[in-house]
């Protein structure tokens, strides 16, 4: 049990190079180390059996039916029952902070789960899209369940960050527009963007029945503001520069990005929306855990 | 305190070089503008927080960093404040640093340190303008006293004196003691001044004691040492006790053995003049140099008038007697007191070159004879005998009256008559007294009176030994012993050591040492250290013939026999004569030695209570007296060892003597003492009398031998740093050492309390403005 969770430190995966090692990692990590198989109830919903014609495919005949009856049936699914799986990415400059301790890049991070959870999906045949956006929807791409759909979503999210500043609230309202298949949203992002505006957005998206998962990914330095000397903090995203003396400040700074977070979670309860807070030193299997138990939460 | 009102203020600090550092009171700032200067760039995703954050509180971010500013600032303006310890002046009872020093001031006033080296200052006034500098090189704080070293050492100023000035002052006007001087006396006046000083002032806790001295082996090895007092060990040892916060300093001001020659006594033949006979007087000079000095005049002044002069040759290292002329020459014609002085050629250490007396002259001498009522013829005859052998005075007419009255009585006259009109009471062979008589005796001994007793046949021991030669009151120098029935014809003089029989050294022509004794009493001398020997038989037993001791002022003598033929047949023998007269005068000179003191000893005297009020004055030695008041400098005329003289007038204020009642009597006494001459005592009661006192210095301390330095340098000094300094020019302060102030300052524990209140100030600032949990 031990054993496995060393792959899944942010700090080992680190060291891997490419997304899809990492995601498989990741997923089989979590997969070999449960020992339970989290796919099933919420993937696919099955309907009926008919009896096989030839030229069906043999992947869906049930041989426990043709043992019992010996004839062969086949498993029939419904086509709406299969999820749809919604990644929104976050691209923006300040996703690209890493804090001296923090072993990745919230961004680094947050593409990790990202693929993770594209390479879950698609494991249970269901089918995923990736958005990738800052100020405006840098890559769009449709979901697909088809296994070859990975190394797209993963190409794009290689994307490299822009210095524009995030612009999530309009973003989400025309994807809203845009996502026609009720499915589930994940959002990853630092959400460093008024929370008045991302919210509507989040809003529109649970307007059109989707289910809406908030990942927020900080930098442990971002809530902890560790600094002690004097130093000259270079905004991100077009922001100041400006000189501060870190322990003067310090209380400050963590009642301010207090109440940011706080805003963001009452929004988020407010409108049943499904918060999780990723530090980018915590092991990435807690990220996955988080979102497949709050999967189930929502099929009971 | 209203010397607080009107003395002004004024800050002052122990250490101001340490003020140099309140230039580090700049270093916050210093480091607060450096950190400004250097501060580290880290890109921050963030920002709008922080921003936000610097918004709404920098006002207050600037507030606590200018608050911390001060309070690091003041911290160490406070800690560099207390360091160097302020504190007032002006008003000693508000001073209080931990770093003041009680400076003792020891000055040597034996008198050698009168010796000019060079006709320059003399070493008493060198030790002055060095003491002056010692309190003038003290801070201010500083606490001082000063000791004259003498016999006895006098506490000059006691309880430290803060005023520079107020010192300086009284160690200028500081006159030079006649008297000796003695280290180890000086001592225990320093462990009394040093103890108290230390109850009244805890807060100086550091000492340093200067000895300025001629380092005059008189008296810093002096002739106890033979009695195994080492004052030199003495001093170490004493000066150790101390501790190591007492530093000693050894000021040497003597240059090698000096030259000298002193007039080291004057004395007459008999201690009372006697109206129409002369007198013989004689003075001994001593030279204790290692030159021979020739033709030295050696001046005689009667009451202040010269009136004979000697040229006398001292050798080296000798003693020369003078016998001077003019005194026998020309006998006193009336009763009174005559001051005589004899005045050396000037040499260098002036003092002991004057030496006087005071002569009283009497109409006559009265003498009183007690016998038993009842006599034998040949008690009669040897009273006869004694009573002729008492009127005989040498010198006298013998055609004329006796200058000696004789009263021959019984005891009884104790009883009604009047003893202190008499210089001399003779018991010859009384059986016994009544206890109100030997009473009377025992008081009148004691007060002055001469007691000469003889013992014979009639005389009861027991009643003897019980009344007059036990317990307080005893009078007789010995307890009588059995008679003893075995002649004797020899007397062993004892090598004319004492002053009854110093007159028979060398000429023997009385044939007193053949004396036949055939009867005597034996006497118990146990326990009678004072008794001295003046004539013993030449026997195995060493038996006593005539013992002496002074009793209280007066002399009491012992003759172990009786005139009387059975007894011994000395009136026969031509050395009868001056025995009687030498047995009177040296019996009566007890109060006429009172007269005559050294420089340190009380002067005393009684008067008889007539009444209630009383009141007795005594003029010190004035100007015209006062050789030391003598500034002696080279005369540009004189060559060799002339000097000019010139008199600088000193008034000279009168002082009262202590008065307490003694029986019938006052008792008067006067201790300051502490200058040769001749005192005036006026006493003022139902009759006005004045008396007259001569002091002459010691002149033990004439011999100028110096300790060599080396005997109290090289000794150990274990916890007390020893400085020793022989230069004036070279003197400088002891290194001090540093000792450990437990008590603090209050000024500086006010700034030691704000640098805490401000550290503490810091520390809370800081830690609410995040640094602590940062």
């Amino acid at each position: 049990m031990e054993n496995y969770r060393k792959y899944l430190d942010p700090r080992t995966l680190a060291k891997l190079q490419g997304l899809e090692l990492r995601a498989r990692s990741i997923v089989e990590g979590y997969v070999t180390g449960a020992h339970k198989s989290p796919f099933h109830g919420f993937s696919v919903e099955f309907a009926e059996h008919r009896e096989y014609v030839p030229g069906d495919d043999l992947r869906y005949v049930d041989w426990k039916a043709f043992g019992k009856t010996d004839r062969v049936y086949l498993k029939q699914y419904e086509e709406e029952t299969n999820l749809v799986c919604y990644l929104l990415l976050d691209v923006s400059e300040s996703m690209t902070y890493q804090s001296d301790d923090a072993p990745l890049s919230k961004l680094d991070y947050a593409r990790c789960v990202a693929a993770s959870l594209t390479y879950l999906v698609l494991q249970q045949q269901d089918g995923v899209g990736l958005t990738t956006f800052d100020r405006e929807v840098r890559a769009l791409i449709r979901p697909s369940t088809h296994p070859t759909h990975l190394k797209q979503l993963l190409h794009a999210m290689e994307i490299k960050p822009s210095a524009a500043k995030t612009s999530m609230g309009p973003i989400f309202h025309d994807l809203a527009e845009r996502y026609k298949k009720r499915g589930v949203v994940v959002v990853l992002s630092d959400l460093f963007d008024d929370v008045g505006s991302l919210m509507a957005g989040l809003k529109h998206f649970r307007h059109r029945r989707h289910e809406v998962i908030l990942m927020h990914v900080l930098d442990p330095a971002e809530l902890d503001f560790p600094f002690r000397n004097m130093t000259l903090f270079k905004g991100l995203e077009g922001l100041p520069e400006q000189l501060v003396d870190p322990p003067s400040l310090r209380k400050a700074y963590l009642a301010e990005f207090e109440a940011f977070t706080k805003a963001v979670r009452q929004g988020c309860y407010a409108r049943n929306i499904d918060y999780l807070q990723l530090r980018t030193d915590q092991p990435l299997d807690l990220a996955l855990s988080k979102y497949l138990a709050a999967r189930m939460n929502r099929v009971k | 305190m209203p010397e607080l009102m009107t003395a002004p203020l004024f800050c002052f600090v122990a250490n101001p070089m340490i003020l140099g550092w309140l230039a580090a009171a700049s270093a916050p700032l210093i480091i607060h503008l450096l950190n400004r200067r250097k501060y580290r760039e880290a890109p921050w995703a963030a920002m709008q927080y922080l921003l936000a954050a610097i918004k709404k509180n920098s006002r207050r971010v600037q507030l606590e960093q200018w608050l911390l500013l001060a309070l690091r600032t003041l911290l160490i303006l406070c800690a560099v404040a207390a360091a160097a310890e302020p504190g007032f002046r002006g008003a000693e009872q508000l001073v209080a640093s931990g770093e003041r020093v009680h400076r003792v001031i020891v000055v040597d006033g034996s008198f050698s340190m009168n010796y000019r080296p060079t006709g320059e200052r003399s070493y008493f006034e060198q030790a002055q303008a060095l003491a002056e500098r010692i309190i003038e090189n003290g801070r201010e704080g500083d606490g001082f006293s000063v000791v004259v070293l003498g016999t006895p050492s006098k506490t000059v100023v006691g309880p430290p004196l803060f005023r520079k000035e107020e010192v300086r002052t009284i160690v200028a006007e500081l006159r030079q003691p006649h008297g000796a001087g003695s280290v180890t006396q000086c001592l225990n006046e320093l462990d009394r001044l040093l103890t108290k000083a230390r109850e009244q002032h805890p807060q100086i806790r550091r000492r340093t004691v200067y000895f300025i001295t001629d380092l005059g082996k008189q008296t810093w090895e002096p002739a106890d040492a033979a009695h195994g007092v080492d004052a030199v060990a003495e001093f170490q040892a004493r000066c150790e006790r101390w501790g190591a916060d007492t530093a000693v300093s050894l000021i040497d001001v003597g240059a090698t053995d000096g030259d000298n020659a002193a007039v080291v006594s004057l004395e007459a033949s008999e201690p009372y003049a006697v109206v129409g006979l002369p007198t013989t007087l004689k003075a001994v000079v001593h030279n204790f140099g290692r030159q021979s000095r020739s033709r030295v005049p050696l001046s005689l002044l009667l009451d202040g008038r010269k009136v004979e002069e000697q040229l006398v040759d001292l050798e080296a290292g000798g003693e020369t007697t003078v016998v001077f002329e003019y005194p026998s020459q020309h006998p006193p014609r009336t009763p009174g007191s005559s001051i005589y002085e004899v005045e050396l050629g000037p040499d260098r250490l002036e003092i002991d070159n004057h030496r006087y007396l005071a002569l009283v002259t009497k109409p006559n001498l009265r003498v009183l004879v007690l016998r038993e009522p009842i006599l034998t013829d040949e008690e009669e005859y040897g009273l006869d005998n004694l009573t002729t052998a008492l009127k005989l005075r040498p010198g006298a007419d013998v055609s004329g009256p006796s200058p000696v009255v004789v009263d021959v009585e019984s005891d009884e006259v104790l009883q009604r008559r009047e003893l202190t009109d008499y210089d001399c009471v003779f018991l010859v062979d009384v059986k016994r007294l009544t206890p109100s008589g030997a009473k009377i005796l025992a008081s009148y001994v004691r007060e002055g009176g001469g007691l000469v007793t003889w013992l014979g046949p009639r005389t009861d021991p027991a009643d003897f030994n019980k009344q007059l030669a036990d317990g307080a009151d005893r009078i007789l120098p010995a307890k009588l012993g059995p008679i003893v029935a075995e002649p004797q014809y020899k007397l062993n003089p004892l090598k004319y050591e004492h002053p009854l029989v110093a007159e028979f050294r060398g000429s023997d022509q009385g044939n007193l040492l053949n004396t036949p004794v055939y009867r005597y009493y034996r006497l118990d001398l146990k326990d009678r250290p004072q008794t001295r020997r003046v004539l013993e038989f030449l026997n195995e037993a060493k038996d006593p013939f005539i013992v002496s001791e002074t009793i209280g002022v007066g002399r009491s003598l012992l003759v172990t026999t009786v005139p009387q033929a059975s007894w011994t047949t000395m009136p026969l023998s031509p050395g009868f004569l001056p025995i009687v007269q030498e047995l009177l005068s040296y019996a009566s000179g007890g109060r006429a030695a009172r007269g005559s003191r050294l420089v340190g000893e009380p002067l005393t005297g009684d008067f008889r209570r007539t009444t209630a009020s009383a009141q007795v004055s005594v003029l010190p030695p004035t100007s015209a007296d006062d050789a030391p008041n003598e500034t002696i400098a080279p005369s540009p005329q004189a060559s060799g060892t002339g000097v000019a003289k010139s008199s600088s007038k000193r008034a000279t204020t009168t002082a009262t003597a202590e008065i307490v009642p003694a029986g019938d009597f006052f008792r008067w006494s006067f201790a300051d003492t502490q200058r040769s001459g001749i005192y005036t005592v006026n006493i003022t009661a139902a009759t006005d009398s004045v008396q007259r006192y001569a002091v002459n210095v010691d002149p033990r301390e004439s011999a100028l031998v110096k300790l060599p330095p080396n005997r109290v340098t090289s000794l150990p000094w274990a916890t007390v740093p020893l400085h020793y300094a022989t230069d004036l020019q070279d003197f400088a302060e002891p290194a001090q050492q540093y000792v450990a102030s437990g008590e603090s300052n209050p000024i500086h524990r006010w700034f030691l309390l704000a640098a805490l209140a401000a550290a503490l100030g810091e520390t809370l600032l800081a830690g609410r403005a995040g640094r602590s949990r940062a």
